[in-house]
């Protein structure tokens, strides 16, 4: 059965990869200056740029979650778990950052400009290193899962903060929200949000199934510790 | 009515096991003796029972009149000395007890350099803490476990570092708590404290 | 009204000890002073926009605030007076006063930055008022958070950068709020424009106690 999912998984991404390529039109945008309508070929990156993003709050929400879990009963599962999932959310996190960096530099010249949703991105990535410095910072295994639940609760709590702070900023270099809910579906072609949503479920179930693996390997890791 | 209850209570540290399903009740009027070697987890299990420390498995409880409770609840009639209780060195033993006074809603001044008296502190009551030799500290750190005249009071090896008089102090602060509404728990290696308890429990 | 009484009576107590040691005061000012005189000798020749001031300002309070702010409670932890107060206050007494502290150790810190800055890159024009408001709340800001932070360092028992690394992030809309104030004031904007910077920091400061107070036991238990 798991190695069926992965398979699954890995076929199923890879088919995204190929459709994001060879099916999915090219996305064109108004040159401003020429006037004319002029082809935006690295808009494919959103396939990949803009899942990894999502998954990366996911993660972090995953994480606080059992973190809250583990302050009511501080049991191994649970901080595995928590801890598992604030592994994985860093991951994604710094994949949707380097390909962000990566378009940036493709279609605004530099790699960072200090663009608010990309100043997000960085600070998530700070947290989850803040996370990880206080985990390897605390020695006795019952002090550090409490501490880290602690800290991820409180971090979490700062990221509205850093949501809210980003339309107040007037002048943003990123592409407007083409995909936020309810509001300017129409903008991308059909295909094209159907490669997305292909591209969203296959990030989401490699993200499940890797946090299935990743709290498997430190429960067996405990077991061979124990022996 | 005042007991303590302890339930298949366990603590791990880590991999390393302290002890497991230790199930005791303290009675009021008894005083507990806790022995064992060193390293047996006789000081751990003070803590867990002071309600400083958590258990990993089972529990603590409390039976008063008002019902069973956890230590957290009951934190007002607990009395604790112990080598790992400090008090504030720049802070004079008189600023320490009225500080803690303060927090416990007791009252300040007088009463405290009262208690400071009957611990033998009052020539230097005025002092910081840090000058005290380590049998003033520790009469000082009595001071502290005795302030809020607590029905449960707990001694990890109070006769640490004392001197003859010290000790003296010890049996009676020990002598004055044979209150049949009260209970102690002392943790000790040292065989002139063996006769303080009415029971022994030992640990490894 | 025991949390406040409680409160007032840890905030005392540090104050007592502060006075008698000075070791948190001397930190954080001495570390104000250090930056704000390396960085206006290096710029201090070249005319500086308002928006560099605002910005200015607040990387020195940062800075010295990580300096000064997580010793209230690592010293109860290194000293071991951790013992006798957990025997004898609540978590919410032990964070109401130590946030009580910090917050009185900034606004001292908030004054010694403005009269140097005064010296060194003085500021020429500005809305008083509004200036001054957004660095009570950003301060207020700032203590709430760092004392949450600071009680979880002093239990991770480890010293160095790892107050700074697990604050900053916590700390970042506290200082885009409060730059963007302090540039408005500059800029003699009117407190009106700065609305949204001065509702942020509100709803920071009032968020961060209340989670503090959620969860400082857990913090606290062993």
């Amino acid at each position: 059965m798991r190695g069926f999912v992965k398979w699954l998984i890995g076929g199923w991404i890879a088919l995204v990869i190929i459709l994001a390529f060879a099916w999915a039109p090219e996305m064109t945008r108004p040159n401003f200056g020429t006037g004319t309508i002029e082809p935006w070929p690295s808009f494919r990156i959103v396939f990949f740029h803009v899942p990894a993003a999502w998954i990366s709050v996911l993660a972090f929400t995953v994480s606080m979650l059992w973190s809250i879990a583990v302050l009511r009963k501080p049991t191994r599962e649970r901080d595995d778990r928590a801890m598992a999932s604030a592994e994985l959310g860093f991951l994604f996190c710094s994949l949707a950052l380097i390909t962000g960096m990566v378009w940036a530099r493709n279609d605004w010249g530099a790699y960072w400009n200090w663009d608010p949703r990309q100043t997000s991105v960085l600070i998530l990535l700070l947290i989850y290193g803040g996370y990880f410095t206080l985990r390897s910072a605390v020695a006795e295994p019952l002090r550090r899962s409490r501490l880290a639940a602690v800290y991820s609760i409180v971090a979490f709590v700062t990221m509205p903060f850093l949501v809210f702070i980003v339309p107040r900023i007037m002048f943003s270099l990123h592409p407007s929200p083409i995909i936020q809910a309810g509001q300017g579906k129409g903008s991308m072609d059909p295909k094209m949000r159907t490669v997305f949503f292909m591209s969203l479920a296959g990030f989401t179930g490699l993200y499940i199934w890797m946090l299935s693996m990743r709290v498997r390997l430190e429960r067996l890791a405990r077991e061979v510790r124990a022996l | 009515m005042a007991e303590i209850l302890l339930k298949s209570l366990g603590r791990v540290f880590g991999e390393r096991r302290v002890f497991a399903d230790v199930d005791l009740t303290v009675e009021a009027g008894e005083r507990l003796l806790i022995r064992g070697p060193n390293g047996s987890g006789k000081s751990t299990l003070v803590k867990i029972m002071a309600g400083l420390l958590e258990p990993t498995e089972g529990r603590v409880l409390y039976r008063t009149e008002g019902g069973e409770k956890p230590p957290e609840e009951v934190r007002s009639e607990i009395g604790y000395l112990a080598p790992d209780l400090v008090l504030y060195e720049e802070l004079t033993p008189m600023e320490n007890l009225d500080f803690f006074a303060r927090l416990r809603g007791l009252p300040t001044g007088r009463a405290n350099l009262e208690l400071l008296d009957r611990v033998g502190l009052k020539d230097r009551a005025e002092d910081p803490v840090g000058t005290f030799s380590t049998g003033l500290k520790q009469r000082a750190k009595m001071a502290f476990a005795l302030q809020n005249r607590p029905r449960f009071l707990f001694l990890d090896e109070p006769g640490s570092n004392l001197d003859d008089l010290g000790r003296d102090l010890v049996r009676r602060m020990v002598e004055d708590h044979r209150d049949p509404d009260a209970v102690v728990v002392i943790a000790s290696n040292d065989p002139e404290e063996f006769r303080y308890g009415t029971r022994t429990y030992e640990l490894g | 009204m025991n949390w406040a009484r409680g409160a007032a009576a840890i905030l005392a107590k540090d104050l007592k000890s502060e006075l008698r040691g000075r070791a948190a005061l001397n930190a954080v000012v001495l570390f104000a002073v250090v930056t704000l005189t390396a960085v206006s000798y290096s710029i201090g020749g070249y005319g500086i926009t308002a928006e560099i001031q605002a910005s200015l300002l607040w990387i020195v309070l940062f800075f010295a605030a990580m300096a000064g702010l997580s010793r209230s409670f690592v010293v109860e932890a290194e000293k071991g007076t951790q013992t006798a107060l957990r025997l004898t206050a609540t978590g919410a007494q032990v964070y109401l006063g130590k946030f009580a502290f910090n917050l009185l150790l900034l606004l001292v810190l908030d004054a010694v930055v403005l009269a140097l800055f005064q010296i060194l890159l003085p500021i020429t024009t500005a809305d008083w008022p509004l200036l001054v408001l957004g660095l009570l709340l950003g301060s207020a800001g700032l203590a709430a958070s760092s004392t949450l932070i600071a009680a979880i360092v002093a239990q991770a028992g480890v010293k160095g950068a790892l107050f700074t690394v697990l604050a900053f992030p916590i700390l970042v809309p506290v200082l885009i709020a409060g730059i963007g104030a302090t540039r408005k004031a500059l800029a003699m904007d009117g407190l009106q424009s700065a609305g949204s910077e001065i509702q942020l920091l509100v709803s920071y400061t009032g968020i961060m106690i209340t989670m503090a107070l959620l969860l400082f036991d857990h913090i606290w238990k062993d």
